[in-house]
């Protein structure tokens, strides 16, 4: 006998709709799954007849063939284990085909019969909305493990059917018993968001770092930390996530789908409210840092998309590995070409970098002598490449305090919330400005918006020019001051750049200055 | 030596033979000889036709009886199986490979003990 039923799984960060077909007919008792299965789905066979025989079915004794339709996509993942159990049963009689129609069933089982959760149910909840809102098919509701349920039922448009096991699947499609669908408690989820356990009040000192990541957080600039170990760059670019603003529903959807495929959302769940904060360690490998593989996987650079990804000890990453990262730095998304397929992931990072001013790390520091070379140091910083720091908005130094300066009792300074407030004006006013550009921020401006949104009265324009000289700057990095220049009015209210802006723009290319 | 082995077999054969019939298995075949080596019995059970693979271990202490089938003997036996069922033209039967052990005097019959899996055939 044949049975159908719906499953689904992920190409890339995108789900679809895969048709499970089981037939079992007469011959010697064999199982063979078709439609370009891997390993973990082939392997699904074993856990699947256990599950049936240990669940308190009869185990079939007769030729069984799955077939997963479309069947020239690879199939991935452990998902199809409860879908191919159903269909056995189905196959064999055991289960009623009328409610069967209107679920697509996802879950990896446990050789007891009970089931786990598996990872990219967000994309593919999204790709049984689209299937219910085309009405082409009988699709109601999606059937999964408990602990997925509250990650699908963010998007709150069909019927989410949790459950524990395979016994408890059977019961209910055969109409015995009940599942009221799983449904998220909006306010409660919302509440969660505001935590956060850092606060930049803790950071002491450091004044003129904290002013240049609240204009960098305002505008989604490119940072690099220059200082002394211990002056408080990690500290600092931890303490980012603090004052960038929430998600939104759109960006929270895209993002949270990255980190779904990855399997990085804990069982119960649902989207992501901060905005991500991944810091890899500087030996990555740079299929890890911007994805890839035979069936590419997002990278870091993806499971930023939205946040910020942090590079401490920036020089210390090899060279290729940041020189990958110009690409999505450019164009805000990443794409990955194999011989099999070709996937673009969205890749919209905010890059906080931090590296010390030498290889001994005491140069410029008030108390303590450096030891390096001139030559050493000039080695050390061309290890950060020309076009890489062209794409850098904000150099900032970052000093080691003094030591009166750590000892005395400063009194508190501005907690993140605050900051925050300024920094979501800010990022008001620019969504306001770039209403139909499809963008949101000021560092994502292309040369013609740069154009028309960053005009300059006479006086910037020479004090522009004398710095172009002074530091020769490249055109990249004349754009970027502009840029920065626009957030810094932008956090001050105002509508036009004005001289002292562009001043403070200026100041933020500390780095082109010492190369020159 | 192998004479002994041979009358431990043959016993634990006629042991097998009446604990199948106990159960309703109706034997049609006994010692089915092809060119790959031999089917122990072959029986209905219901409309099923059974090849049941008989292990006799006159004590435990080599371990289980059932132990002993393993990935070439179920492809051996798989190999037979199929010989047997193109010979008998047995096209819309249901088939199935049970192992019968026998540890001293205790029987266990191993339903569906195991499939047809890739790699059989070549």
């Amino acid at each position: 006998m044949l049975s159908k039923v719906y499953s689904a799984s992920i190409h890339g960060i995108n789900g679809y709709i895969v048709q499970v077909e089981v037939d079992i007919a007469a011959g010697l008792p064999s199982f063979s799954t078709i439609g370009l299965p891997d390993r973990a789905v082939t392997e699904s066979k074993d856990r699947v007849i256990s599950a049936i025989k240990n669940s308190g079915f009869d185990s079939p004794t007769r030729k069984i063939t799955v077939n997963l339709a479309p069947a020239d996509i690879k199939k991935e993942g452990v998902g199809f284990d409860l879908p191919i159990a159903v269909g056995i049963l189905t196959a064999m009689d055991q289960v009623k085909i009328d409610k069967l129609d209107k679920y697509v069933l996802i879950g990896e089982l446990a050789l007891d019969g009970s089931l786990r959760e598996v990872r990219g149910i967000l994309p593919i909840t999204l790709a049984v909305r689209e299937m219910v809102n085309q009405k082409k098919s009988d699709i109601e509701g999606i059937i999964l493990p408990l602990g997925n349920a509250s990650e699908a039922a963010m998007l709150n448009c069909q019927k989410i059917i949790g459950v524990k096991n395979l016994k408890e699947v059977i019961d209910f499609l055969n109409g015995e018993t009940a599942i009221k669908p799983t449904s998220l408690d909006k306010e409660k989820t919302n509440d969660e968001f505001l935590e956060y356990d850092l606060d930049f009040s803790e950071v002491k000192g450091q004044e003129f770092a904290k002013r240049a990541l609240e204009i960098a957080a305002a505008g989604g600039h490119n940072v690099l930390m220059i200082g002394q170990p211990g002056s408080g760059k990690t500290m600092l670019a931890k303490r980012l996530p603090t004052i960038l603003p929430l998600l939104n529903f759109d960006e929270a959807l895209e993002t949270t789908k990255i980190h779904s495929v990855s399997g990085f959302i804990a069982p119960g769940k649902g989207l992501l409210a901060t905005r991500p904060f991944r810091s890899p360690h500087h030996t990555i490998s740079n299929v890890a840092l911007i994805g890839g593989g035979a069936y590419p996987k997002p990278g870091e650079v993806s499971l930023s998309h939205n946040g910020v990804l942090f590079l401490d000890e920036l020089p210390e990453f090899h060279r290729d590995v940041l020189e990958v990262l110009r690409q999505p730095l450019q164009d805000a998304i990443v794409t990955i070409s194999r011989a099999q397929v070709s996937l673009t992931f969205p890749a919209n990072f905010m890059l906080v970098s931090a590296m010390n001013p030498c290889p001994c790390g005491f140069y410029g520091h008030p108390e303590k002598e450096c030891v390096c070379s001139i030559f050493q140091i000039q080695k050390y910083i061309n290890k950060i490449s020309g076009p890489l720091l062209d794409r850098i908005d904000i150099h900032l130094e970052v000093p080691a305090l003094k030591s009166d300066e750590l000892i005395e009792e400063s009194q508190p300074s501005e907690s993140s919330k605050n900051i925050r407030e300024r920094v979501i004006n800010a990022r008001k006013i620019q969504a306001k400005r770039f209403n139909e550009d499809k963008i949101y921020t000021n560092s994502r401006m292309k040369p013609k918006q740069t154009k028309k949104h960053c005009k300059l009265d006479s006086q910037s324009k020479k004090m522009l020019k004398q710095a172009i000289e002074r530091l020769g700057l490249s055109a990249r990095a004349f754009d970027s001051v502009l840029k920065v220049a626009r957030t810094i009015a932008d956090l001050s209210g105002r509508e036009n750049i004005e001289t002292q802006h562009i001043a403070e723009a200026i100041g933020y290319r500390s780095v082109d200055k010492r190369i020159a | 030596m192998g004479n002994y082995k041979q009358i431990i077999g043959r016993q634990g054969e006629d042991e097998a033979a009446l604990y199948l019939k106990e159960n309703g298995y109706r034997i049609i075949e006994r010692n089915f000889k092809t060119r790959f080596g031999e089917i122990d019995i072959i029986a209905f059970d219901k409309y099923d036709v059974v090849f049941i693979e008989v292990k006799k271990r006159a004590d435990a202490s080599y371990g289980l009886a059932q132990s002993a089938v393993d990935f070439r003997k179920q492809r051996k036996l798989a190999k037979m199986a199929f010989y047997y069922i193109k010979l008998k033209r047995f096209n819309d039967k249901n088939f199935r490979f049970d192992v019968l052990a026998i540890t001293d005097n205790n029987v266990e019959l191993i339903r569906n003990a195991f499939i047809v899996q890739r790699g059989f055939f070549y």
